[in-house]
């Protein structure tokens, strides 16, 4: 059931990076061996973040059900990450299935398997790790009716491509929900063979299951499709709502997370102030689908974090948000907690500050601490078009922001612009150059001379990609010739001096746009890709475009059905079966009100 | 001679074992910090554009090698006692990483990276083969041969200042070996490096079937006067 330290390891001499697979980090919570020899009881769940360690460990999702589950006497929660190439290629040749971190429990014996589904790019990584631990990958081949295979996060908002591979689907806040459905997974457990009836087992749990709010079964659902690959019709024609929890305060922030014993991509104490954001900007899918706005009390956030400080002996905090600088008492959290240093130098990161809002005072107090870099998102050059997509930021804030910035002494701005946005011209390409000139102007005017040698700006251009759930949803995405025109352009005229800039491939965004609004037959096309061999997609280096044209072709669909095209405002959405809180003719309005501009 | 210091320096020495030998050097670095900031020892910091913490580690030890001899020689801001200070920093520490002394340096040392001269390294190995011998000589012949083998590369003879072996009434050997961890004034060393030997031993192990069971990093060293001491030794 699960494997000797004595086995991992042999199976590690030679991986990089072993620390990975070790477990053993401090603040860990699942129950011990002992505890579950003594209560078989239990119910077994195993947190999966499908992409490395390094990757999944910052994540705070993972970390507050981690965290509640294990409050729970009667519920276990392990985790798991994507084993890194060298140690699946390992795994499979030992025939050693992948187990969780904890107590090394092989991933079939666990009852429930939660996936984390951050993002589109993660979805083969899924499919591979079911793999790995020996499990079908589509449900109806799977049969046994444990491991309950679930997933939630962010993309699953559309459950619809992995809607073949999960038993269930969990949308929006887990807090609550995670509680639910363990207790009815806890009570069917207890419930005789007998009194079950023989095939109905698995159906009636996840009846239960369903009950939850929040839960899509997508057994419960059928999808009707028209000849073109539109949907006609999904029956029943009822909505699964969202899970939201009201009042934020319920949940304290996790003052004891794990921490990581290898150096991961954000090392620090990370700290939820507000969960939702009030901008709508019209691109934006975690703005609509984690509404409404919820803000944690200060005072009680303040000893929270000091504890959590004092708890992990991290040298930096984050706050985050979709828009910190909209958290009401952002400047009072600031100055309590870098007031109350337990020992050294404390810095203080806001990943998601707005530069409209951003002022003085608070880049003082920031500044107290070691300096961090700072990141601006005009997304879009031209006033027009931050305008059509409802970005509130003038050129004149941005570069008094800038101002600010460099007259305090910063001298690495990061700038995040987006091209191939609905109804974009010519003239907003041209404009993005216009306003980094200016950044740069600003720059030469404040910074002086003998220190402009470090003055830096990074451009980060990604290509625009309509999403669920928002006014731009209906939206075309711009074809790859398209982006790569603009993109040469950009870089072409763009200043060579201070510039660093970078882009995210058009082919991986074509990809992330047809999985996001794909329907159940993307499904087979993420199978068809995973066998051909595609995994961490999100990675660079790993991300193989022909691999996906491949599968698109073999499973006979269309990639540009999913991406390019523009959708009807009255083709049924693969995803409308989901109330994520955010009324349909709200997001065609708002659609409309960005054409009129 | 050694300037006298008001600093309270602290040289301690710790274990890393079991699962988190895995663990880099810098790994430790930082679970090492972040304990000490857990248990409120306030470590000095230096006075740089970035202040970085006074604390400094022996040589990085290979990954996959427990060590029962790791140092670290850390500043403290108060004048917590060696004592007090190992027992509160242990509180927060994992069982695989304790402290198991420490002493306060009453004059500026030079770092431990610069000071150390040899590492001690202990090999386990089981010579009772694929093939069960009952003739011990037969395999104490073989280790004398390995033994010599490892002398006569030229390569590890110039890296290594000594090797012993220790029997054992069982089929397992303890192979000793004491390596350079740095070029020595007057001596024509090479510096001991570990995984180019470890691969090179390795085949030497398949070929006279002797099995490795572990490996440790049994010791540091500082050669004082001809004598052997460890860090904590000489202060």
């Amino acid at each position: 059931m699960n494997l000797e330290f004595k086995e991992l390891e042999n199976i590690l001499a030679g991986i990089e990076k072993p620390g990975r697979y070790i477990n053993h980090e401090i603040g860990i919570k699942g129950k011990s061996k002992d505890f579950l020899k003594n209560h078989p009881d239990t119910v077994l769940s195993v947190l999966a973040f499908p992409d490395i360690y390094e990757v999944g460990m910052p994540n705070s999702g993972i970390q507050i059900l981690y965290q509640i589950i294990n409050e729970h006497p009667g519920f276990s929660a392990e985790r798991v990450y994507a084993p890194w190439i060298d140690f699946e290629a390992k795994l499979r040749k030992e025939k050693v299935k992948l187990f969780s971190l904890e107590n090394r429990i092989f991933l079939d014996c666990f009852d429930l398997i939660g996936f984390n589904a951050a993002h589109e790019m993660l979805y083969t990584n899924i499919l591979n790790m079911l793999d790995l631990a020996g499990i079908a990958v589509n449900c109806k081949d799977r049969k046994n009716i444990f491991p309950l295979v679930c997933a939630g996060g962010s993309a699953t908002v559309n459950p619809q491509p992995l809607s073949k591979f999960m038993d269930f689907f969990v949308v929006g806040d887990g807090e609550e929900a995670v509680v639910s459905l363990l207790e009815k997974i806890r009570y069917f457990k207890k419930i005789p063979d007998n009194e079950k009836g023989k095939n109905a087992g698995k159906e009636l749990l996840l009846r239960e299951i369903s009950k939850v709010d929040g839960v899509y079964v997508p057994a419960f659902f059928k999808v009707y499709f028209n000849t073109d690959c539109s949907i006609k019709e999904i029956e029943p024609d009822i909505k699964v709502k969202k899970a939201v929890i009201g009042d934020l305060n319920d949940y304290e922030i996790v003052t004891e997370p794990v921490i990581p014993n290898i150096q991961v991509v954000h090392d620090r104490f990370s700290v939820e102030i507000m969960r939702g954001c009030a901008r709508g900007c019209r691109f934006c899918q975690a703005g609509f689908v984690n509404r409404p706005v919820r803000q944690r009390n200060a005072k009680n956030l303040v000893n929270q974090c000091i504890e959590g400080l004092k708890n992990t002996g991290y040298d930096e905090i984050s706050f985050t948000s979709l828009s910190s600088a909209d958290y009401s008492q952002l400047e009072y959290l600031i100055t309590n907690i870098s007031n109350s240093q337990c020992s050294g130098p404390l810095s203080i990161s806001l990943p998601s500050l707005r530069l409209d809002s951003f002022n003085f005072k608070l880049a003082e107090l920031i500044l107290k601490g070691r300096k961090t870099g700072l990141t601006f998102a005009p997304e879009a050059g031209s006033q027009r078009l931050r305008d059509i997509i409802k970005k509130d930021i003038s050129q004149e804030d941005l570069l008094n922001c800038m101002e600010i910035a460099f007259s305090r002494g910063w001298d690495k701005v990061k700038l995040y612009f987006m091209i191939g946005l609905p109804f974009e011209e010519q003239e907003d390409i041209e404009a993005i150059i216009v306003l980094i000139n200016k950044v740069i102007d600003k720059a030469m005017e404040i910074i002086p001379g003998n220190k402009m040698g470090r003055f830096q700006v990074n451009v980060s251009i990604n290509a625009f990609c309509p999403k669920p759930f928002t006014p731009f949803q209906w939206a075309p995405q711009d074809n790859i010739a398209k982006l790569k025109n603009k993109f040469g352009y950009i870089s072409k005229n763009i200043p060579r001096r201070f510039v660093k800039l970078n882009w995210t491939s058009p082919e991986k965004s074509k990809v992330e746009c047809a999985l996001a609004r794909g329907n159940t037959f993307l499904g087979d096309v993420i199978e068809n890709a995973w066998k051909r061999g595609a995994k961490f997609d999100n990675w660079t280096d790993y991300f193989n475009f022909d691999l996906w044209t491949g599968a698109f072709e073999a499973e006979g669909c269309d990639i540009d059905f999913y991406a390019t095209r523009e959708i009807p405002s009255d083709e049924v959405l693969p995803w409308d079966m989901i109330d994520i809180g955010v009324k349909k003719e709200y997001l065609l309005k708002e659609y409309r009100a960005a054409k009129k501009l | 001679m050694l300037k006298v210091t008001t600093e309270n320096i602290i040289r301690f020495k710790f274990l890393k074992r079991a699962e988190y030998k895995f663990l880099s050097h810098l790994d430790i670095l930082r679970l090492m910090t972040r304990a000490l900031s857990r248990s409120g020892i306030i470590v000095k910091y230096d006075k740089g554009f970035n202040p970085r913490p006074k604390i400094s580690f022996s040589n990085p030890i290979p990954l996959g090698v427990e060590s029962l001899a790791e140092y670290c020689d850390l500043v403290l801001e108060d004048d917590t006692s060696a004592n007090e200070f190992t027992a509160s920093v242990n509180l927060q520490l994992p069982e695989q990483v304790k402290i198991i002394s420490a002493k306060r340096v009453p004059y500026k040392v030079p770092s431990l990276m610069a000071d150390i001269d040899l590492i001690l390294y202990v090999f386990k190995i089981n010579i009772a083969g694929s093939t069960f011998s009952e003739n011990f000589m037969a395999e104490n012949e073989k280790v004398v041969k390995l033994k010599e083998k490892i002398e006569g590369e030229t390569n590890f003879s110039k890296s290594i200042f000594k090797i012993d072996v220790e029997y054992t009434d069982k089929n397992i050997i303890f192979l000793k070996i004491l390596g350079y961890a740095k070029i020595l004034k007057d001596v024509n060393n090479f510096i001991f490096k570990f995984n180019n030997f470890l691969s090179f031993f390795s085949e030497i192990l398949k070929e006279f079937e002797f099995i490795l069971d572990s490996v440790i990093k049994q010791e540091t060293y500082i050669l004082q006067n001809g004598f052997l001491k460890n860090p904590l030794e000489v202060v």
